[in-house]
């Protein structure tokens, strides 16, 4: 039977994931952006964390980002 | 009722905990999905207490919904979408192993949030398993992206849609106003959807046709293919005098619209069987009959009696589906699709596969 995998993390295992990706002082001190808007992110405001071009990079709660990276998927999958 | 009581109890007695190991066997085969719903309302009732029952319950929800969705779905073809879903959560990650992945992480926070959550988590779903050895072949993305979106929107309007209403005003609707090229393939397919055609027909057709080539890299003229195909289609839905054969490379398909009362009186049911004979001789390798409400029945009919009456058809299957017509008003459909085409599946191969459908 095919199977697709579905990654979640929940907030409270937030911050041992950013951990553990070595970006959680980074994500708390507000140096790092949503990769559409390039607002600041904090521990609050990460809707998706996902990798391009070897960085760690963040898509914030606003739904036009959303999109951006449901958007930003198919590029990926078709480049 | 009594006599099961006593007999059922008679049993466990019997055999003991195999007893009760037999009697939850069989309550999985005949009630297994009321039991994934009895299960996630059993964690929805504790989702509050602690992340462990809050994780429980999200996860037996989502993937509750999209086995429900899939499976109206894929009932239509399997190879559409992974039959299962499997939401794995994490605490942390590999460094390598993450960037390698090139898979996103959502974060999921509280009911509040869970309709943003729900609407990544079934895109994300879709991307990676909608028809993907057909999506190999085609280089338009903004086709990809659409054919995508189309089937996200029908897997939320299936099982979540609080989340529908959600997905259309945040991120559908952006992605149509900034992208023309996306408008314009999304308009194309949800048009040939309000006519039955998305699911049963461009995608199914798509599908059957990668059979064929299972294995090949590329296949070059595909995408062509596909585009002119889906052109036929929305002129399908829109021409008054319609052409009612589509015959391409790869695709071959004929129509056929059971509307026309005063023709079933005086002709019968067996002048639509001969048109479908007729097509099948003329190179159709598959026949699409439609019909509404209350030629839906007739449609069933034609294509059980041409099945019968010709070896040449090796499947019969039954798409419900509903009609949106020009006015937006709606009427209960059906596409019976009748394929000369084997059938790969085991089942399927041995003999013929008649299937009721929904």
């Amino acid at each position: 039977m095919k199977e697709s995998q579905i990654k979640a993390v929940h907030q409270r295992d937030l911050r041992r994931l950013l951990k553990s990706l070595g970006v959680l002082d980074a994500v708390r001190s507000k140096a790092k952006f949503c990769f559409f808007c390039r607002c600041t992110i904090d521990e609050e405001r990460i809707a998706a964390v996902f990798p391009y071009r070897e960085e760690v990079c963040f898509c914030c709660g606003n739904p036009e980002c959303c999109s951006a990276l449901i958007d930003f998927g198919q590029e990926e999958d078709n480049g | 009722m009594d006599k099961l009581m006593g007999a059922l109890a008679d049993f466990l007695v019997s055999y003991g905990g195999w007893g009760i190991v037999a009697v939850m066997f069989i309550l999985l085969l005949f009630f297994g999905d009321r039991l994934l719903t009895t299960v996630e309302g059993f964690w929805a009732a504790f989702r509050n207490i602690s992340s462990f029952t809050f994780k429980r319950y999200t996860s037996t929800k989502l993937c509750n919904q999209i086995l429900h969705a899939t499976k109206i779905i894929n009932d239509i073809n399997q190879d559409f979408l992974p039959y299962r879903v499997r939401i794995k959560w994490v605490k942390n990650e590999e460094i390598h192993s993450f960037l390698k992945s090139g898979q996103v992480i959502i974060r999921i926070k509280d009911d509040e949030d869970i309709n943003k959550s729900f609407v990544l988590a079934v895109s994300e779903f879709v991307r990676q398993g909608l028809i993907h050895n057909v999506k190999r072949h085609l280089r338009d993305q903004p086709l990809v992206q659409a054919i995508d979106l189309c089937a996200v929107s029908k897997v939320l309007s299936q099982s979540y849609v609080e989340s529908l209403s959600y997905f259309e005003k945040n991120i559908l609707n952006n992605l149509l106003e900034k992208d023309d090229e996306f408008a314009k393939r999304f308009n194309q397919l949800r048009r040939i959807d309000y006519s039955g055609l998305f699911l049963p027909v461009f995608l199914n057709e798509m599908a059957k046709t990668m059979r064929s080539f299972d294995g090949q890299y590329f296949i070059e003229d595909f995408e062509n293919e596909a585009k002119s195909f889906l052109k036929f289609l929305v002129d399908f839905c829109s021409d008054k005098h319609k052409k009612l054969t589509y015959s391409g490379k790869y695709i071959k398909v004929a129509f056929g619209l059971v509307a026309n009362q005063s023709f079933i009186f005086r002709h019968g049911r067996d002048a639509y069987v001969e048109k479908v004979r007729n097509s099948l001789s003329a190179g159709a390798q598959t026949v699409y009959l439609f019909g509404w409400e209350d030629k839906v029945k007739i449609v069933r009919q034609i294509a059980e009696r041409a099945a019968r009456a010709d070896l040449r058809i090796k499947k019969v299957k039954h798409h419900h589906y509903r009609h949106v017509f020009e006015d937006r008003s709606a009427a209960r459909g059906i596409c019976a699709e009748m394929s000369a085409i084997p059938a790969v599946s085991g089942a399927g191969a041995r003999g013929r596969e008649l299937v009721a459908g929904r």
